[in-house]
């Protein structure tokens, strides 16, 4: 027993535990001043940025920081940082191999901050797949679906991939394919949905809506309807604007086709067809 | 359909309810009910299509219209105490942008002076100080983007009516404001006036003799061969509004004139 406190004592007096202790003060510290200088930072540059620029510079600001205490609390505890970092240099030999992925992704990151394709907020399409960027990290960026599912896609998938930002500009234009009978009047056609466009205020009166003939389907002359609005309300507008073109073209007897199949049977037997009314007939 | 109403009292002050009326307004295009209740206010609101409407008046109702359905109601919840609803006219919240009626040239070293009538919003307010309840556009107007490209510019709000060159013909309803406009073209070319947008937030609101409204002159300096132009509004009441009183002071203040870009010639998306 006498052993155990008199091994406890040469530690203690040694400086070792000490040593610990401060290291671990200067790291608790490290991170405070860090998290407040981040706070502080954002504070300052909040007018200047925007918050995928804010978010990137709160990272590096906390993360310096608190590099920084690491190093000091492992000097604290005697470790000579020059050997630290010459044996830093033979595992990441080794840590390069055992991770391709990550770095690779890390590089990404790098490109895609340089690039700035997007930010945060913004909504993209990648890869098949439409979401609000939540944040923009070194690995990858997190993606909020309209279906409300967190997506987490690689930087290095997006920047091998065709990427869309659906909110780069503030104006986009809705194209409506549209197909009318062949026995339509064309002019009356245009008529009837440039006045649907008129009566919708949300419509841009410039650039000005368009009605485009595509050309002679099989069974439909083919349209665009092509109009301008404001990002915020493409969703309503498509939607509201189908429902008046539908309700439109009634009123005005104008014809939307749709394909007609005609089935025949080649040796086979005739196909009995029986009508509502009850008749019977071959075909 | 619409009910019209004969009175042609101004739409626009303060107006006090005893608990549990109704009164409509008329103003323009636009149909106002609104209902004092025991802890709320109740407001239901339709817009016609004519945008130069000329109704005008304020009148008590026995019950809500059936052609202003329930679903569209909003209902504010008040303390009870108050029993005066104010409204007020205010300008759009967007610059708006207005076309001549044909296509006008203005010469080198050339200037004219044309107006531009733009719908008013109603700003609907309770209480002293006044708590605003609600902010309405007597008549919607379309969406339009000002620029070189669709890149490049502005949202604005595009006015139906054109702009005049003659006070006459431009288009006078009680929910309108007119703009005098005087473009003075100090560049070496001619200028195609197209198009032409009008900073609406910057501009104070005057209401003259026979109820009519207006806003400040603007002058717009065009210096260099683009379609930028040196935008000053004049302090006061426009010359043709005679003893007119300001009702309504700018929703933006600004310098007393700014460059920025006045005019513009169509592009397709």
């Amino acid at each position: 027993m006498a052993d155990f406190w008199t091994t406890l004592g040469s530690y203690l007096s040694g400086g070792m535990v000490w040593g610990i202790v401060r290291a671990l003060i200067l790291i608790a510290l490290g991170a405070l001043v860090g998290r407040v200088l981040a706070g502080l930072a954002t504070r300052v540059f909040r007018h200047s940025l925007d918050p995928h620029q804010t978010l990137l510079l709160r990272r590096v600001v906390f993360y310096l920081i608190l590099g920084l205490a690491v190093a000091s609390a492992l000097h604290q505890l005697g470790f000579r940082l020059g050997v630290l970092l010459g044996a830093a240099g033979v595992l990441s030999v080794a840590l390069a191999f055992a991770s391709q992925t990550s770095a690779s992704n890390l590089i990404s990151g790098v490109f895609l901050l340089w690039e700035r394709p997007f930010g945060v907020g913004d909504v993209i399409r990648v890869a098949g797949i439409t979401g609000e960027i939540l944040s923009v990290d070194p690995l990858s960026i997190k993606l909020r679906t309209f279906d409300n599912l967190f997506v987490r896609i690689p930087n290095e998938t997006i920047l091998k991939s065709e990427v869309t930002n659906l909110t780069r500009f503030p104006i986009r234009r809705l194209d409506m394919p549209i197909g009318v009978a062949y026995r339509s009047d064309i002019a009356q056609v245009r008529e009837v949905l440039m006045g649907i466009a008129d009566r919708d205020p949300r419509c841009l009166a410039e650039p000005e809506p368009m009605v485009m003939v595509l050309g002679f389907g099989d069974s439909a002359v083919n349209l665009q309807f092509s109009v301008w609005v404001r990002r915020e309300n493409f969703l309503a507008v498509r939607t509201d604007l189908h429902a008046a073109i539908l309700e439109a073209f009634a009123e005005a007897g104008i014809e939307i086709p749709f394909p007609h199949r005609s089935i025949q049977l080649g040796q086979g037997p005739m196909l009995p067809v029986r009508l509502e009314g009850g008749e019977t007939s071959g075909g | 359909m619409q009910e019209r109403v004969a009175d042609d009292g101004a739409w626009c002050g303060d107006f006090e309810l005893a608990a549990g009326e109704l009164r409509q307004w008329r103003i323009g295009p636009m149909t106002l009910v609104i209902q004092r209740g025991a802890r709320e206010w109740r407001l239901r609101r339709h817009q016609g299509e004519d945008p130069l409407d000329p109704a005008s008046g304020v009148r008590s109702l026995t019950g809500f219209p059936d052609w202003l359905p329930e679903r569209d109601e909003e209902r504010f919840i008040h303390e009870g105490r108050d029993s005066v609803i104010r409204l007020q006219p205010r300008l759009p919240d967007r610059a708006v942008v207005g076309r001549p009626v044909a296509p006008v040239r203005v010469p080198a070293g050339g200037s004219a002076r044309v107006y531009l009538s733009v719908p008013l919003w109603v700003v609907i307010g309770i209480g002293n100080p006044q708590r605003v309840l609600a902010e309405y556009p007597t008549f919607q107007p379309s969406d339009t983007w000002f620029g070189p490209s669709p890149v490049e510019g502005e949202l604005c709000y595009a006015v139906r009516t054109r702009c005049r060159l003659s006070l006459e013909d431009t288009d006078r309803s009680p929910a309108r404001a007119v703009i005098p406009l005087r473009i003075r073209n100090d560049a070496g070319d001619v200028l195609a006036l197209e198009r032409v947008s009008v900073p609406a937030p910057l501009l104070s609101l005057y209401r003259d003799a026979g109820g009519r409204f207006w806003t400040e002159a603007v002058d717009m300096r065009r210096v260099e061969r683009d379609a930028s132009a040196e935008v000053t509004p004049q302090a006061g009441p426009p010359q043709e509004a005679g003893e007119a009183r300001r009702v309504e002071g700018p929703r933006r203040a600004s310098g007393r004139s700014s460059v920025m870009r006045a005019f513009g010639v169509l592009f397709q998306g």
